[in-house]
């Protein structure tokens, strides 16, 4: 048998908390990756997956540290390397594959120059050899254009061409190993898709052997060799791909994988509700939107349009998903709504009357109508705000509470939501995603609007998580009879919970129809492939579903 | 994003027209009669009266205002009370002391303090680091004219290196009027270096918690190209906004430090004339230093747009 | 008195007055015309030790320095501005540091038998630094701007007196006046007389004297600077070269540049500076024997205050000693409850010190039926030693069984909220020039600043018997009177004169304190610098 290109060996590691001081997050973990092996760490979120995936580069993050243990990368401890000898092995040997490209990438650098610094900086090539290799690689990930993608910066390309620039990157140096983190976590379906066929292929032409930390059974399953299943910082269940997928010994496993959401068939889906057609809460009338130049430093033309003559309707207690993939105008669409983006021409009508495109201009009653719930909670939250300061001052605002009234709203909404009334004190920073965007609907509702948009505002979470959150919306739903705009790329949970679908694709309504028709057999040709993109969780999927796009 | 200059740029108008109204009506209550304060105690009635009528004390407060502003905008500043000069002459000369002080501080100042900024980010909560936050709360918290004085006790009575008081500028001698003008500047140095230090340690530090950095580090970036590569072209704006800030109170905070040094800038002739009650002179003054305020506050915000991280364009 | 600016300046004494015919006159003048000369050319005492040296420049640092710094001598306005036109301008008489009243352009001057008509007669051979001979024509220049109320001079409240002047000839002045005042030649020395050319109106173009250094350079609230006048009437004399006045605001700043050794004179500092500047040794504290005086006045119309038994219990309620030393630091010359410093020639001698008497203070209380009566004593930071000089004689009088409650005002509207209108409040006078004039701005019927609200018949008959009466000795009788009366009767606590305190580098030689002005009232033709 060849030898392990990587041994971790009972790797204990510690992280700060205010509260309990130094408590271990990672346990006794020991593994490890033979050459052309792709090894899955899969889990909940906090479950220890990146740290671990981390010290495979000799490094933990700030706020950790290292309790015990060894990493060995043939048959040498990175542990105990030098900061100059961990600085050379890092990026050469092996390389990391950031979550979110778009965070992970240096907007003030581009891309070709972000890629060609490790070669020059790790003393591999010259830098005009570097550069020849930067578009080799680019290249080799299916990137358009390579010499003229080289000279723009990150923030100009779509999220899966950054993700792929960000595999390149990883690849740049030769490594024998790639820490790969969720790397299509934050794409929609149909890109998530390209990527990870684009990372599957590059780690066998670069013959690469990689760590893939992710939540999503489906997705591991499709590039896979072994799956190293963790709880709480323990292996739980470790074994082959096609072991753990089809006879999970951990009841652990068996939750993740009944968390994984199959697309229903049309006979599986909820029953229709009935919903009744008053007056529409929110109507939006051919609305057209573009972005002015940010920056006076941006390169490149200006803008298209990204909403082209959008129109819909949402009526009292109807849950309408929007879908479509990233770039397709969902998030623009709902910003229109809320007022933060000006629509340049059309118009937003609240229950029948034309409100203003602008926040700032409208009327209390109207900006309490419809509240946003965003992707990020960490960024709609303000970090130095209590729960009770957050929730209270849409309270304090649209209702003029008094201090003590707030207060107790504050804990029924938080109750509401399903968060512990002591929780009100707490900061988001003390809180785990779930909880914060838990936090973010309870805000949203302090306001008691007829609609909340929420925007993407599961994708950021784990299955599980995401799964509780969802009936959680149920449950509001049914209870308040709000109306909720529901945007989305996840088609199972779109599946799950809405009445009516809106697929938008390059900033048009492509089709606008019940659930059960979306998902039935009448449907647009880019909805089917919508479908068609979300991930199964058997092996060869990715295969076969590509062979089906590439025939349509 | 011309869009939004301009706004700051009504913003600042509107900002400079608050403030004409603030001043004149502060110079308005300031106590004691003008004209009493002018011919001091042995004023007679009748010179009190005449004095009065000359300066139009007894138009109404308003019609005054009006009259001042139109007077502003047009560049005629009016006479001073006092000397009768016209002020407009009185106040160039002084600006430019006031200036000259102050880009010689600014030249000094704004350099060390990025650097020191950078090497305390480089560093956090290491030793350079803790070593220059205490130094630096210690000398945020002493007020600059008792900084002015220790320095003045140390290198001008103690070891005589440099003159404790600078009346007439040697322009002649670029040279001599470095070292003439150097504790004033160092005073002017100590108010601003601190708080430019921490808060470029603090943009940077910013952006070095950013997932970029950590990034850089994993693909075995040395530390200074970490810092200087990737870190600092993304902390430019907030830097060069932090700058324009300290400029601006640098100009308009200098008056303590002119006067411990009897430097005849702008700010000492400001205090000269609140003592006298000069009005024109005080208003003048006054409206000027806020006019720098201002327009450093506008150059702050306007580099806060221009140098906004690309990736934060809304999306 | 009070505030911060503008303060007249006073004389010592008279040189002789001789009701004269005008060949008498010129007689009379002659002689101590030749005494004076004498006396400025011979220094006096210690000086003689080391002989004068020629050359060299003085740096003196001013406290004052605005835009409205002034160097017309008519409309001047500080005692910077005082100080600055001494160097320049000259005066028909003078006062010395000794308080004497002494010839300058006027070599003598006489009167009429009524005092109400002065003639002086010019020094021969003075030129004004542009060259042009002194006449009488410039005099009466000087004095009819002064006159006129569009001048705004501050100096003309003290010679509205004067009905006409005119030339008699080039080398004589005559002064009718409204009524007669023996005083009046004194008052030709006061600082706004400088004497200017005939037909100077533009200033600071027309800074031209008659004095020991020309104006070379003058930046308003910067800098003035001057240079030695080689024509100067008086030979040899002055003996440094070069003037520089630069004005430096803060007092800190101040004693730093003195003792830095980047200035040789600094004006005006605060009595806590006395020990630090001559704990240099490169410098000394330059203390003056008169100055400024801070009153504690009683309205004397108003109860308690009507009764002068307890206006004799407070005056004897403290040590002024004490006084001087807790609220001066001991920098000062004690004060008897009358205005006349001692620094004054006709200061009351024969007049004891009112001593603390608890005895008295106890017994006179009881005998007006206070003896619990609580004092509100008025005070704010505008006054001399600050509120802080009330508070130490409270605290005294409490001691000695009077019981006196110090209250506190903002300085700003100190002067038109609470003073002259409280019945016990404390109060800050500029100097005069004179004793009578010091009695009659305050103490006689109809004052301006009568702030004690009191008056007697006899002394307001014994000053005008004063202001006609030629004789010295005689003046000198009615004068001492009115202090004794004040004294025992009046309605102002006087316990302190307030120095002029200036510090001055050992190397600045003869420069003598002035009893009327800080830094030598600028009288520097006879210093001189050791190298």
């Amino acid at each position: 048998m060849t030898k392990p290109l990587l041994e971790v060996r009972r790797l204990t590691i510690e992280a700060f908390q205010p509260e309990t001081g130094w408590r271990k997050v990672v346990h006794d973990v020991s593994f490890d990756v033979f050459p052309g092996e792709v090894v899955a760490l899969i889990g909940e979120s906090g479950g220890g997956k990146t740290t671990i995936g981390l010290t495979a580069l000799g490094y933990v993050r700030p706020g950790m540290r290292l309790a015990g243990g060894k990493v060995l990368f043939n048959g040498e401890n990175i542990l105990s390397f030098s900061q100059e000898r961990l600085r050379l092995f890092r990026g050469a040997s092996v390389a990391y594959v950031a979550q979110s490209a778009s965070a992970a990438l240096n907007p003030s650098i581009t891309i070709g120059n972000q890629i060609s610094e490790g070669i020059v900086q790790h003393g591999l090539m010259s830098a005009a050899d570097a550069k020849r290799r930067t578009l080799e690689l680019l290249k080799a990930l299916s990137l358009p254009d390579p010499p003229h993608l080289a000279m723009r910066y990150p923030q100009e390309t779509s999220g899966g061409q950054q993700q792929r620039v960000m595999t390149a990157m990883s690849l740049s140096c030769g490594p024998r190993l790639l820490v790969l983190d969720e790397p299509t976590t934050a794409l929609d379906v149909t890109t998530q898709m390209q990527v990870l066929k684009t990372i599957k292929d590059a780690l066998k032409e670069f013959d690469a052997s990689a760590i893939y930390v992710s939540h999503d059974l489906a997705v591991v399953s499709q590039i896979a060799t072994r799956i190293l299943v963790l709880r709480n910082g323990r292996i739980v269940e470790a074994g082959d791909t096609f072991d753990v997928l089809e006879r999970p010994s951990h009841e652990y496993t068996r939750a993740l994988r009944a968390a994984v959401r199959k697309l229903p068939h049309v006979e599986d889906l909820p029953q229709q509700r009935t919903v009744a057609r008053s007056e529409p809460s929110v109507s939006v009338k051919n609305v057209r939107a573009t972005y002015d130049n940010p920056s006076i430093f941006r390169r490149g033309p200006a803008p298209a349009d990204v909403l082209h003559g959008v129109s819909l309707d949402v009526y009292p207690g109807e849950v309408l998903a929007v879908v479509g993939e990233s770039g397709s105008g969902k998030s623009t669409l709902a910003r229109v709504i809320a007022g933060l983006h000006s629509a340049r021409e059309g118009k937003v009508l609240f229950r029948g009357q034309a409100v203003s495109s602008r926040a700032s201009r409208r009327s209390k009653e109207c900006l309490k109508s419809v509240q946003i719930v965003f992707q990020s909670p960490e960024q709609a939250l303000n970090p130095r705000a209590t729960v009770a300061q957050a929730i209270g001052r849409p309270l304090a605002f649209y209702f003029g509470m008094s201090r003590s009234d707030r207060r107790r709203r504050v804990e029924e909404l938080l109750e509401m939501v399903g968060i512990p009334p002591e929780y009100a004190d707490k900061y988001p920073k003390e809180m785990s995603g779930g909880e914060r965007q838990r936090v973010a609907i309870a805000r949203a509702l302090a306001a008691e609007p007829s609609v909340i948009i929420c925007d993407e505002f599961l994708s950021a979470l784990d299955t599980i998580v995401a799964a509780q959150i969802v009936d959680l919306m149920k449950s509001l739903r049914d209870r308040l009879g709000t109306a909720y705009i529901f945007i989305s790329h996840d088609l199972a949970t779109v599946a799950d919970i809405a009445d009516r679908v809106a697929v938008m694709q390059h900033g048009r309504v492509v089709e606008l129809a019940a659930i059960g028709e979306v998902f039935g057999a009448r449907r647009h040709q880019y909805t089917a492939e919508l479908i068609r993109s979300v991930p199964e969780m058997r092996l060869g999927w990715l295969e076969s579903a590509l062979s089906g796009v590439a025939g349509t | 994003m011309l869009n939004l200059i301009t706004r700051r740029l009504f913003f600042a108008l509107l900002a400079l027209f608050a403030t004409s109204v603030i001043v004149f009506a502060a110079t308005e209550v300031l106590p004691g009669d003008v004209a009493q304060a002018i011919l001091g105690q042995e004023a007679t009635p009748e010179l009190l009266k005449s004095l009065r009528q000359e300066l139009g004390l007894n138009r109404s407060p308003v019609e005054r205002y009006f009259s001042w502003l139109g007077g502003f905008v047009t560049g005629d500043l009016g006479h001073s009370l006092a000397s009768k000069a016209d002020v407009l002459q009185t106040i160039k000369p002084r600006l430019a002391n006031t200036l000259a002080l102050a880009a010689y501080a600014a030249i000094v100042a704004v350099p060390l303090s990025v650097l020191l900024g950078i090497i305390c980010a480089a560093y956090p909560n290491r030793l350079i680091d803790r070593i220059f936050s205490v130094v630096s709360v210690f000398i945020v918290s002493i007020p600059e004219f008792v900084v002015g004085l220790l320095l003045v006790s140390v290198f001008a009575v103690q070891l005589r290196w440099f003159p404790a008081v600078v009346v007439r500028l040697n322009w002649s001698e670029p040279l001599s009027l470095l070292v003439q003008l150097m504790l004033p500047m160092l005073t002017l140095l100590c108010t601003i270096v601190a708080h430019t230090v921490r808060m470029t340690r603090a943009a940077l530090l910013d952006v070095l918690s950013m997932p970029y950095i950590e990034m850089a580090l994993l693909k075995g970036m040395s530390r200074w190209r970490i810092i200087l590569r990737h870190g600092l072209p993304n902390a430019i704006g907030p830097i060069a906004s932090v700058v324009a800030l300290n400029l601006g109170y640098l100009v308009s905070g200098v008056a303590l430090v002119e006067v411990v040094f009897a430097y005849p800038g702008l700010g000492r002739l400001m205090v000269d004339s609140i003592s006298y009650r000069d009005l024109p002179l005080i208003q003048a003054t006054a409206m000027i230093m806020c006019l720098m305020f201002i327009i450093f506050n506008l150059i702050a915000d306007i580099l806060a747009v221009l140098f906004k991280p690309r990736g934060a364009s809304v999306r | 008195m009070k505030k911060d600016t503008i303060k007249s300046l006073g004389f010592g004494q008279f040189a002789g007055q001789q009701s004269i015919d005008r060949r008498t006159l010129l007689k009379v003048s002659a002689s101590i015309a030749a005494g004076a000369t004498a006396g400025l050319l011979l220094p006096s005492g210690h000086a003689l030790a080391e002989e004068p040296k020629r050359g060299g420049k003085i740096r003196v640092a001013t406290n004052d320095a605005s835009p409205a710094d002034q160097l017309d001598p008519a409309r001047l306005n500080t005692f910077t501005d005082g100080l600055r036109t001494y160097f320049v301008y000259e005066k028909l008489t003078e006062i010395d540091a000794n308080g004497k009243h002494v010839p300058q352009l006027a070599t003598s001057w006489g009167s009429d038998k009524s005092a109400s008509t002065w003639t002086f007669e010019l020094r021969p051979g003075v030129t004004f630094h542009n060259g042009k001979k002194l006449t009488a024509a410039d005099v009466v220049h000087t004095y009819k701007r002064i006159l006129d109320k569009a001048t705004a001079s501050l100096g003309r409240s003290y010679i509205t007196d004067v009905k006409a002047v005119r030339a008699d000839g080039d080398s004589h002045v005559v002064f009718e006046l409204e009524a007669p005042n023996a005083e009046f030649p004194i008052r030709t020395a006061l600082r706004w007389m400088g004497i200017v050319f005939e037909g100077a109106a533009d200033f600071p173009k027309d800074t031209i004297g008659t004095g020991p250094w020309k104006l070379q350079d003058f930046q308003p609230g910067i800098v003035a600077s001057y240079k030695r006048n080689e024509n100067y009437w008086r030979s040899g004399l002055p003996y440094i070269d070069e003037i520089e006045s630069i004005g430096i605001g803060d007092e800190a700043a101040r004693l730093n540049a003195l003792i830095s050794g980047e200035v040789d004179v600094i004006q005006a500092v605060n009595s806590k500076a006395v020990a630090r500047i001559n704990g240099t040794g490169t410098a000394k504290a330059l203390v003056a024997s008169g100055g400024p005086m801070a009153t504690f006045s009683m309205r004397a119309d108003t109860a308690p205050f009507t009764n002068n038994d307890i206006r004799t219990a407070l005056k004897h309620a403290f040590d002024r000693k004490r006084f001087l030393d807790l609220a001066f630091d001991g920098v000062g010359v004690i004060g008897m409850d009358h205005p006349v410093p001692p620094s004054d020639p006709f200061f009351n001698k024969d007049l004891p010190m009112p001593k603390a008497d608890p005895d008295m203070v106890k017994s006179l209380l009881a005998k007006a039926g206070a003896a619990n009566t609580e004092f509100e004593l008025h005070t704010s930071d505008a006054n001399y030693g600050g509120s802080n000089a009330a508070v130490v004689l409270g605290e005294l009088m409490k001691s000695n069984g009077a019981k006196v409650r110090v209250t506190r005002h903002p300085a700003d509207s100190y002067w038109t909220a609470v003073y002259m209108q409280a019945a016990w409040s404390a109060s800050s006078w500029t100097v005069r020039p004179t004793a009578l004039a010091w009695i009659e701005a305050g103490w006689i019927k109809g004052a301006a600043y009568n702030e004690g609200f009191w008056s007697d018949p006899r002394v307001d008959q014994l000053v005008r018997q004063a202001k006609q009466e030629l004789d010295e000795t005689k003046r000198r009788k009615m004068v001492y009177d009115a202090q004794e009366i004040i004294a025992k009767d009046g309605s102002s606590i006087i316990p302190i004169f307030v120095p002029w305190i200036d510090g001055v580098n050992n190397r600045v030689q003869n420069l003598k304190a002035h009893p009327l002005l800080f830094c030598g009232a600028g009288q520097w033709a006879e210093v001189w610098l050791n190298a």
